[in-house]
């Protein structure tokens, strides 16, 4: 076969390669010894391909292994649902955000139950507007009432102090004389009653104090036997 | 993993000619192949081989995806680009003196059709056999002897078209 330069064209890659077989190798080499336009043709196609062969290979970047990983080891699917969320909904699921939205809501549970709001026994009725304001309304009435019968509460523990003092001498003076129905019963020299006795004393006191509580105030005491 | 890792993003890198295109398409095939790894068949060459097919699919995928992006552009834009690549193309001489072989080479190839030069790549960048890139490409043999045949010689012109000539030895 006499080798013409389109042949040695179509084969030039074969040849750099070393897959023609080695009569096809021989007569191409004698073609290209000769030939003035296929000699440099393959001289720079041989440069060419070895600095093809030469060229070193490039790193990628070390993010991109992890990425890899991370998308094969199960992590990210892990994070699946995440990525399906519309990109404006992502925000919300920052620790931040999760914390401020526990915290708002055990805040809104705390003012429900403390309105008197049963939430297995709410109906839509229930929450109408005006329906919550009046249930607000008398949660805060019943508040107010609590709080003015405690304080009423504590007056008349001041004024049991205060009608009960004088039962006890003050510090340096002398001490007073005995009510007449204790005079009788017990020795004047004594230091000090009994106990039960002081009880009958308080009893009487307030027997005759009842007209002095406020108009609506119950004051019950136990009957107590000497 | 990570020598697949660099043979892959070398392979993707060298096609598309874009670093971070390069990284997602690198991803994508790891992915893909994570997904379909219950279809590898050995019977059908080796893992490495299977792997580049992969590969190589995702990478026309994208190639067609990115052409028919492209033509979709208005033709004002397309001209705009032409014009700054245009101005902003070194001369050859500007090209030799920065000295770097890699960039010259990625240049060049960019301007190859992508039968060309992912059978060059495949050949002369990832080192596989003639058989190899037939069993990737699902093409016969003499095809490809044809274009890697035409791809260097095609690659060849342009590098010398960019004033590189790069000695044999």
């Amino acid at each position: 076969m006499s080798w013409t330069c389109e042949h040695v064209e179509q084969r030039l890659s074969e040849y750099l390669d070393r897959l023609l077989p080695p009569t096809e190798r021989a007569e191409f080499a004698a073609h290209v010894e000769g030939c003035p336009r296929c000699r440099p043709l393959v001289e720079h196609l041989g440069g060419v391909v070895g600095a093809l062969h030469r060229l070193v290979p490039l790193e990628p970047p070390p993010r991109l292994v992890h990425r890899i990983l991370e998308q094969t080891s199960g992590a990210e699917a892990a994070r699946g649902w995440r990525r399906r969320l519309p990109g404006w909904l992502l925000p919300v699921f920052t620790p931040r955000l999760a914390m401020g939205a526990v915290t708002a809501v055990i805040a809104f549970l705390v003012t429900s139950q403390a309105l008197g709001i049963s939430w297995s026994q709410v109906t839509l009725a229930d929450l109408h507007p005006s329906h919550l304001y009046r249930a607000a309304d008398r949660r805060l009435n019943l508040f107010y009432a609590r709080g003015v019968k405690f304080v009423n509460d504590l007056r008349v523990i001041q004024v049991l102090q205060s009608r009960l003092q004088p039962a006890t001498p003050p510090e340096g003076s002398e001490p007073q004389e005995l009510p007449p129905a204790n005079k009788t019963s017990e020795p004047s020299d004594r230091p000090r009653q009994n106990h039960a006795d002081e009880i009958l004393q308080n009893q009487r006191l307030l027997a005759g104090f009842g007209h002095a509580l406020p108009s609506g105030m119950e004051l019950s005491l136990g009957r107590i036997e000497p | 993993m990570r020598r697949h890792t660099r043979r892959i993003y070398n392979l993707c890198y060298r096609f598309t000619g874009n670093a971070h295109e390069a990284e997602d398409l690198t991803q994508e095939v790891f992915l893909r192949v994570y997904r379909t790894l219950g279809s590898y068949r050995a019977l059908h060459g080796g893992f490495a081989t299977w792997v580049t097919s992969v590969t190589r699919n995702l990478l026309i995928d994208h190639y067609r995806r990115s052409r028919r992006d492209r033509q979709t552009d208005s033709l004002e834009e397309s001209l705009l680009v032409i014009e700054q690549k245009e101005s902003s193309a070194p001369r050859p001489d500007q090209f030799a003196a920065r000295g770097e072989l890699s960039e010259q080479v990625q240049r060049a190839l960019q301007k190859l059709s992508p039968e060309l030069r992912e059978a060059v790549v495949l050949r002369d960048l990832q080192g596989l056999e003639y058989k190899e890139i037939q069993e990737v490409l699902q093409v016969p043999e003499g095809t490809v002897k044809s274009r890697i045949n035409r791809g260097r010689i095609e690659l060849a012109r342009l590098l010398e078209q960019m004033g590189v000539r790069p000695s044999s030895a």
